[in-house]
């Protein structure tokens, strides 16, 4: 079956690569492990291994998601021109930063998942089959939010490589719409996440009007950024010689 | 009840009864398909994983529920367990005045709800903190103390003020959680079903006056000083890794009895009773009292009122 | 809290109860229909009167009563009077002729149990309040029965400030939670 092959194939180039790209692909997963293991610690000690106490109850890892749902947010910024006016030399770039967008949106998720003090619980958040406080809560957006907008992301990135990978021309037809919604989902989930805090009475620092802009505007540095120290990595090392 | 069932369902609830079904169903499926994920796991273990939230169990459920913890409890911490879930009663709306002029800081409530709620020892949990604030700076919570520790108090030039939760009429608490685990009873009283919290902690940010408390390991309470007597909502032992908060500690006072901290306090600073009943104390110190609630610029309509008695 | 000792027995309670009905079967007081029904509305506690001193009147009775202001030195010794004006004396709220009893400004006698009435004619302020459950501590039900608390629970009569008293333990600081 062609789908199978897809994923076949996909796995056999990610397994593809030289000495630099294994010990890399082995410092990766040195990192994940050591990950694993400390998640293991708190999910056996409790979230009291984080040093975070009552009075300052979020730390790093909200702060972490915090930032990496501007990296992925800023994902759009490079797929508008690319898919709407359908600029050509732009779109292998998009390519990468929607798979950028989705690796971040899994990153902020497992960030919050590690959060959580009680993970096995999860599937409350679910509408439904558990209990999603919708629209009360601006949690119950920012969750509706980052898992649309990376599931749209892995839908069109996929589909993308996909076509790449049978040698065909994309449907048109099939992407612009769902990078359409993506637009306001990408922006959605930075504001989103900026009102989580900024609707909170209690917190007097983070009432500011301009926490949403500014929180989107910082999405729009931080993410290119990344997409462009990236693209310098990957000119060194995977161009074809005369063009480095 | 009874009389809804004799009439004709409106539309509406014809609607509704259909989503129930299509509810059930789909979680029926997706329980089944859970199951045999979980079908190695001890029952007691499955069950709690399965359990429903509180608002949605029939009263059959809830009985059941209440039964497996009690034992639950019993098999770890020793002892005849009783999980009670006595509801709101009828037109009572609990609220609390706290006597400023009187108080001493001597934390005698502190511990004493300590020990009525079965908070943590190890770490240490309270639900009350009192703040040491200086007279000339009047109600400043800038300049307040929450670890004063002299040989005795009150203090010179000082005034003390414990918080707890306010028992907002407009709980920030209850309107972020994402998944509804805390809510308000309709006596006032805003509760946490420890069973459903996930432990996400946003209502900790939400709560403008530090009142609730988050698990961040297993709670500790040595055997012979847990309090066998609790309820659902109130002060059954807590799980590692929810949020819990002072529920006027709903098993005493939905029997009747004064909360734990208003028993105890050696100069009669704290008084409770129902705002509707123009007899009760509250009522009094609102009416006769210069009364003032804690943060009232943000809107959250505490049912807890500070007064001065002088 | 410098008042602990101040204890009364179970059977001392059944004297001065005793006593009181015995003084309202003899109309002693005039006001005494009003007193029965404050009885019923204020449930207090026995009196704070330290064991084996009453009733008074076992040692009062055969002695003279002498007026004059002066140091206890015999009995009562621990009686440091620091109420009010300097000008306060004993037989300003006890009276001469019945140690058990108390008596009012007008001249009423009133019992132990009844001493908030006394109390209340200078703090009348705090009588209110405590009449209502706002002054002093209740226990008991919130819709129900209400415990109350005499004036003298908690405040000494002779010295009615309350002393300092030890805080317990301040809570652990977030950096001390391990």
């Amino acid at each position: 079956m062609l789908y199978w092959r897809f994923f076949l194939g996909s796995v056999r180039i990610w397994l593809k690569g030289g000495k630099g790209y294994y010990s890399w692909l082995a410092f990766l997963g040195a990192c994940i492990l050591i990950g694993v293991l400390g998640y293991i610690e708190q999910l056996h000690g409790g979230l009291i291994r984080t040093h975070m106490r009552d009075p300052v109850s979020w730390g790093f890892y909200i702060g972490n998601f915090t930032f990496l749902v501007g990296v992925a947010a800023a994902a759009v910024v490079l797929v508008i021109p690319a898919y709407i006016y359908n600029w050509k030399p732009i779109k292998e770039i998009a390519i990468i930063g929607e798979l950028l967008a989705v690796s971040a949106v899994v990153m902020c998720l497992l960030f919050v998942a590690a959060d959580l003090g009680r993970p096995d619980r999860a599937w409350h958040l679910i509408p439904i089959i558990g209990h999603l406080n919708f629209p009360s809560s601006l949690l119950a957006w920012d969750v509706l939010v980052l898992n649309g907008y990376g599931a749209l992301n892995f839908v069109i990135v996929t589909y993308m490589i996909y076509t790449a990978f049978v040698r065909k021309e994309y449907s048109k037809s099939f992407v612009t719409p769902l990078i359409l919604i993506s637009i306001p989902f990408a922006v959605s989930i930075h504001t989103v996440t900026a009102f989580v805090y900024n609707g909170l009475p209690a917190r007097p620092f983070w009432n500011s009007a301009i926490l949403a802009p500014r929180f989107l505007t910082s999405a729009f540095c931080s993410g290119p950024a990344i997409i462009l120290v990236l693209l310098q990595l990957l000119k060194k090392l995977h161009a074809p010689r005369d063009q480095r | 009840m009874k009389e809804q069932a004799l009439t004709i369902p409106t539309e509406k609830e014809r609607r509704r009864n259909r989503a129930l079904t299509r509810r059930r169903f789909l979680r029926s499926t997706v329980v089944a398909a859970a199951g045999g994920v979980l079908a190695s796991c001890s029952p007691s273990v499955r069950e709690s994983f399965f359990q429903q939230h509180l608002k949605e169990l029939t009263e059959e459920d809830k009985k059941r529920t209440y039964a497996r913890l009690a034992e639950e409890y019993g098999n770890r911490y020793g002892g005849k367990f009783t999980v009670g879930g006595e509801p709101a009663k009828e037109g009572v709306l609990f609220a609390y005045a706290l006597d400023l002029s009187r108080c001493v800081g001597c934390r005698r409530c502190v511990y004493a709800c300590v020990k009525e709620n079965n908070q943590s020892r190890d770490p240490a949990i309270h639900w009350i903190t009192v703040l040491q604030m200086e007279k000339e700076k009047g109600v400043d919570l800038s300049h307040a103390d929450a670890y004063y520790n002299p040989k005795a108090v009150p203090e010179d030039g000082h005034f003390y003020m414990p918080v707890q939760c306010q028992q907002c009429r407009r709980p920030q608490c209850v309107e972020v959680c994402p998944v509804g685990a805390t809510w308000q009873e309709p006596d006032g009283i805003v509760v946490v079903d420890y069973n459903w919290c996930i432990g996400c902690r946003y209502c900790m940010a939400a709560c403008p006056y530090g009142a609730r408390h988050f698990n961040w390991s297993r709670p500790e309470i040595p055997n012979e000083q847990i309090n066998h007597d609790t309820h659902y909502l109130g002060n059954r032992p807590r799980y590692k890794g929810v949020v819990e908060k002072c529920t006027f500690c709903i098993q005493r006072v939905r029997k009747g009895k004064y909360p734990a901290c208003v028993e105890i306090c050696p100069v009669g600073a704290r008084k409770f009773g129902n705002l509707l009943d123009p007899e009760s104390e509250v009522r009094y110190v609102i009416e006769n009292k210069r009364v003032f609630i804690l943060k009232e610029e943000i809107n959250t309509q505490p049912k807890f009122y500070y007064f001065y008695g002088v | 809290m410098g008042f602990g000792k101040i204890r009364v027995g179970r059977s001392v309670a059944a004297i001065v109860a005793v006593l009181a009905i015995a003084l309202l079967a003899l109309g002693a007081s005039a006001g005494a229909g009003d007193d029965s029904s404050t009885e019923t509305e204020f449930p207090v506690p026995p009196p704070p009167i330290t064991e084996g001193y009453y009733p008074c009147s076992v040692c009062h009775a055969e002695m003279e009563t002498n007026m004059e202001r002066r140091e206890l030195v015999d009995e009562h010794e621990s009686i440091k009077l620091n109420h009010g004006p300097r000008s306060r004396w004993c037989f300003d709220c006890h009276t001469p002729e019945n140690r058990d009893v108390l008596h009012l400004a007008s001249g009423e006698v009133v019992t132990f149990e009844e001493s908030y009435l006394l109390c209340g004619q200078c703090h009348g302020d705090k009588l209110r309040d405590w009449k209502v459950g706002v002054h002093g501590k209740r226990t008991g039900e919130w819709n129900g029965k209400k415990q109350y608390l005499l004036c003298a629970n908690c405040h000494n009569p002779h010295s009615p400030h309350f002393a300092p008293i030890e805080p317990l333990p301040p809570p652990p600081r977030p950096r001390d939670i391990r």
